[in-house]
C-alpha cells in the first residue's frame, strides 16, 4: 500500500519542469516535498491527480493507476466560488468525487465543527476573511474522506492558532491511515510533521529519503560557542571558518574529532565560555546548501 | 465520460438562477418589453387630450355643427374682433380663435392647435365640396364610384405565405427568430466564456478538471446556461405574449407559430446554433486567466455572429440570392440562413439534411479540438494564448 512514483519526467516543449522523479510514500506516512518556486511540486501534484499526463514514467497507488476519487487535493491557489454557499460548494465538490450529497451534507456539518467554523455553513465564501476560505478549502480536500491528500502549501495565509489546527488535523489524519503528501516552504513544518522528505531542484530531486538519515548525511562539523575570548581560536589548524552568529559564534571544524581541541585552547586561556555545543543541523540549511538560495 | 454532467450541470444552473444579475436583468427586461409594447398607451398617456374652447368667427353656421360632428366638442360661434380674440387668448379665456371668411380661414392661438387646424380645414373641405357637387349637379353615385380604392389580389407561389399578408407574417417570424438566436447567443455565449474563465481564475479549475472529463465540463456547462436561456426567454416570451396581446403583428406571428413545421426548424436551428457557438465560447474562455481578457478573446467569434446576422438581415428580403444559398451550408452562417430559407423560400430535403448534418459535424469536431484545448487551456495562466497554443496542447501530452 503506497503512492510510488517512479522515473517521472514532464517536458513542456524545450522545458523539462520534471526530470526522472522517484519517490514512495507508504501508506499513513506523511511525506513532504520541497522546492524553491518553480521546482515542479505542483506539476508533480498534477500528474498524481491525473491533471497533467507524465511525458514519461509512471505514477501509481496500490501498483493501479490513481482513481481520483480516493485522493484529497488542496491547491496551492485557493479555489472557490466566491459568490457560492459554504455548504452548497462544498457538496458540489464531494459530489464530483462520487459523495451522495446525504452524506456530504453531514461531513460538512462535522468538518466545520472540528474546524471550529461551524457558524460560517450557510455564509458566502467572499464573506469569509481568507484564513476562514482556506480552511473551508481544505475542508473540500478532505470531506470524501480520501485515501491519499496532497496538500499544495497548506499552511501559507494561516495565522500561528489555526496553523496549530491544521496541524493537529493533519496528525489525526496521518494517526487514522491516510496518507498524506505535501509541500511547503516553511521547513519547521515539514521537519515537525513528515518522516520523509524530498527536496526539488529544477525539476530533480536533489535529496530525498526519511529526515533523520538525511540529517546525519548533512550533520556538519559545526560548534556553536559563546565565549568573550574567541580570538583565541583564530591561529588553530583545526578550524575551517569561525562566523558570528546569533549571540555567540558558529565555528566550522574540519572533523567533529577536533572539539576537544577547541575546548582545551579555550580552557587554557582561562576563557569564560558561557555555551559550547554541536550546532544541529536543521532542514532547513540543508535546503539552502542543496537549492541554493533563501525561499521566500 | 458524461461522469459528473449532472452535479455539475445542476450547480451551474442553480447557482445562476440565484444570482442577483440573472433576477435583475430579467427584472429589467421585463420593464422594457412592457414599455417596449405598450409604447403607444404610455405616450398617449402623456399627452393633453384637452380640446383647447376654441370660437369660429363666421357667418356659416354649418361649419360648428360639422366640427362637432367630427368630433371637436368645444367649440361655438362667436363674432368678436380680432383685438378682442388676442386679448382672451392671452387672458386665457379661450384657447384658439378662427376667422373665416367664406373657405379661407385664420387661425390665432397661443401655441400650434394640431387637433383645431386639422378638424378646421377638413370641414371646410366637406362644406365646400357639397356646395361644388351641389352647383355642378353631379350623380352622388359618380362620386362614390370615384372615391372607391382599387382591389388588388395577390397570389405568391413560394414558400413563405399565399398572399402578402401571410408572408408579412412569416418574414416577421424569421425576423424574431434571427434577432432571439442573434442576442441570446451574444449574451448567453458570453455568459459561458465569462463563467469558465471565472472558474478558471478562481482556481476551482484545478478541482473540476481533475474529476471530470473536460468535454463533459464544457456540455455542463453549455447545458445550464442554455437550460437558463430557455428559461428567460421563457418568461420573456411569455409575458410579452400577455402584454402585446391585441398587437396585430403579434397575433400574425403567433398565428404563424402554431405551425408546427415553424416550431420545429425553429428549435432545431436555434438549439444546434447555440450549441455551436457556445461551445466554441467555452474553449476560448478557458484560453484566458483574466474575465476582461475574455471579452477581447471572444471578439472575432462575436464577428462571425454579426456577418451571418448581417447576411441574413439582407436575406430576409432577397432569400433566392445565391450568397444566402450558399452561406445557407457554412456551419457558423447555416443556424440563421437556412431557417430563414426554409421559412420564405422551397428547399429541398436533402440540402436542409446537409446543412444540418454539418452543423452537427462542426459541433463535434469543436467540442473535440475544445477538449484538446481545454485541459491544457485552464492550466495555462499565460497571457498570450494564441502564441502559445503548442504549450497548450503539449501540457496534456
Amino acid at each position: 500500500m503506497a503512492l510510488q512514483i517512479e522515473r517521472v519526467t514532464k517536458e513542456f516543449g524545450d522545458f523539462t519542469a520534471v526530470d526522472d522523479l522517484t519517490f514512495r510514500v507508504p501508506q499513513g506516512e506523511m511525506f513532504g516535498l520541497l522546492g524553491a518556486n518553480g521546482a515542479g511540486k505542483t506539476t508533480t501534484f498534477r500528474m498524481i491527480l491525473d491533471i497533467l499526463k507524465p511525458t514519461d514514467g509512471s505514477i501509481t497507488w496500490n501498483g493501479k493507476a490513481v482513481d481520483h476519487r480516493i485522493v484529497g487535493y488542496l491547491p496551492e491557489e485557493r479555489g472557490l466560488y466566491p459568490k457560492s454557499q459554504v455548504r452548497e460548494q462544498l457538496v458540489f465538490l464531494a459530489s464530483l468525487k462520487g459523495m451522495r450529497s446525504s452524506d456530504a451534507k453531514r461531513a460538512v456539518k462535522s468538518w466545520l465543527e472540528r474546524l471550529e467554523i461551524p457558524q460560517y455553513e450557510t455564509m458566502r465564501v467572499e464573506q469569509l476573511s481568507k484564513g476562514n476560505q482556506q480552511k473551508i478549502q481544505l475542508v473540500a480536500a478532505l470531506l470524501h474522506n480520501p485515501e491519499l491528500v496532497i496538500l499544495d502549501e497548506p499552511f501559507s495565509g494561516l495565522d500561528p492558532v489555526n496553523v496549530e489546527i491544521l496541524k493537529r488535523e493533519v496528525l489525526a489524519l496521518r494517526d487514522a491511515g491516510t496518507t498524506i503528501v505535501f509541500s511547503s516552504h516553511r521547513m519547521e513544518h515539514v521537519e515537525e510533521l513528515c518522516q520523509h522528505v524530498g527536496i526539488l531542484k529544477g525539476g530533480r530531486a536533489v535529496v530525498s529519503g526519511d529526515v533523520p538519515s538525511i540529517k546525519s548525511r548533512y550533520a556538519e562539523p559545526a560548534l556553536f560557542i559563546e565565549t568573550d575570548q574567541i580570538h583565541v581560536l583564530e591561529s588553530l589548524t583545526v578550524i575551517e571558518t569561525i562566523k558570528p552568529y546569533k549571540s555567540g559564534h558558529l565555528v566550522r571544524l574540519h572533523s567533529f574529532d577536533d572539539s576537544d581541541v577547541v575546548l582545551s585552547t579555550l580552557v587554557r586561556h582561562q576563557a569564560n565560555v558561557k555555551t559550547f555545543m554541536r550546532q544541529p543541523v536543521s532542514l532547513n540549511d540543508i535546503f539552502i546548501k542543496e537549492v541554493g538560495q533563501h525561499v521566500s | 465520460m458524461f461522469h459528473n454532467f449532472g452535479p455539475l450541470y445542476a450547480f451551474t444552473l442553480k447557482s445562476r438562477i440565484r444570482s442577483k444579475a440573472f433576477v435583475i436583468s430579467t427584472a429589467l427586461t421585463i420593464l422594457f418589453i412592457f414599455g417596449f409594447t405598450n409604447i403607444d398607451r404610455i405616450m398617449s398617456s402623456f399627452e393633453d387630450s384637452e380640446q383647447a374652447s376654441a370660437l369660429v368667427v363666421t357667418e356659416n353656421t354649418a361649419l360648428v355643427d360639422t366640427m362637432k360632428s367630427l368630433g371637436y366638442e368645444d367649440v361655438a360661434m362667436s363674432d368678436i374682433t380680432e383685438e378682442e380674440a388676442r386679448a382672451g387668448i392671452n387672458g386665457g379665456e379661450y384657447g384658439v380663435v378662427a376667422f373665416v371668411n367664406g373657405y379661407d380661414a385664420r387661425v390665432i392661438s397661443e401655441r400650434p392647435e394640431q387637433e383645431f387646424t386639422t378638424i378646421l380645414q377638413t370641414s371646410l373641405q366637406q362644406l365646400r365640396n357639397a356646395e361644388l357637387i351641389e352647383s355642378a349637379d353631379v350623380d352622388p353615385a359618380v362620386i362614390t364610384a370615384l372615391s372607391e380604392p382599387i382591389q388588388l389580389d395577390e397570389s405568391y407561389l413560394g414558400r413563405g405565405g399565399e398572399n402578402s399578408d401571410e408572408l408579412l407574417s412569416s418574414s416577421a417570424l424569421v425576423y424574431v427568430m434571427l434577432m432571439l438566436l442573434y442576442i441570446s447567443i451574444i449574451t448567453y455565449g458570453s455568459m459561458i466564456s465569462t463563467e469558465v474563465t471565472t472558474e478558471k481564475s478562481s482556481r476551482v479549475m484545478e478541482l473540476i478538471i481533475s474529476t471530470t472529463h473536460p468535454v463533459t465540463h464544457m456540455l455542463a456547462k453549455v447545458s445550464a446556461i442554455g437550460t437558463l436561456a430557455l428559461i428567460q426567454i421563457g418568461i420573456f416570451l411569455g409575458f410579452g405574449y400577455v402584454s402585446a396581446s391585441g398587437s396585430e403583428l403579434a397575433t400574425t406571428v403567433i398565428e404563424n407559430a402554431g405551425n408546427a413545421r415553424a416550431v420545429i426548424y425553429l428549435l432545431v436551428f436555434f438549439l444546434l446554433g447555440y450549441l455551436l457557438y457556445a461551445s466554441l465560447f467555452a474553449v476560448l474562455g478557458s484560453l484566458v486567466s483574466r474575465v476582461e481578457e475574455s471579452q477581447q478573446m471572444v471578439m472575432p467569434v462575436i464577428m462571425l455572429l454579426v456577418a451571418a446576422f448581417l447576411v441574413a438581415m439582407f436575406g430576409l428580403n432577397n432569400p433566392d440570392a445565391t450568397i444566402v444559398t450558399i452561406l445557407s451550408f457554412v456551419p457558423f452562417f447555416a443556424p440563421m440562413l437556412m431557417f430563414l430559407r426554409v421559412m420564405l423560400v422551397d428547399v429541398a430535403v436533402w440540402e436542409v439534411a446537409l446543412s444540418i448534418g454539418l452543423l452537427i459535424g462542426t459541433i463535434g469536431v469543436t467540442l473535440w479540438i475544445g477538449s484538446k484545448f481545454y485541459r491544457g487551456g485552464v492550466l495555462f495562466y499565460g497571457t498570450n494564448a494564441i502564441k502559445q497554443w503548442r504549450q497548450i496542447l503539449q501540457n496534456r501530452q
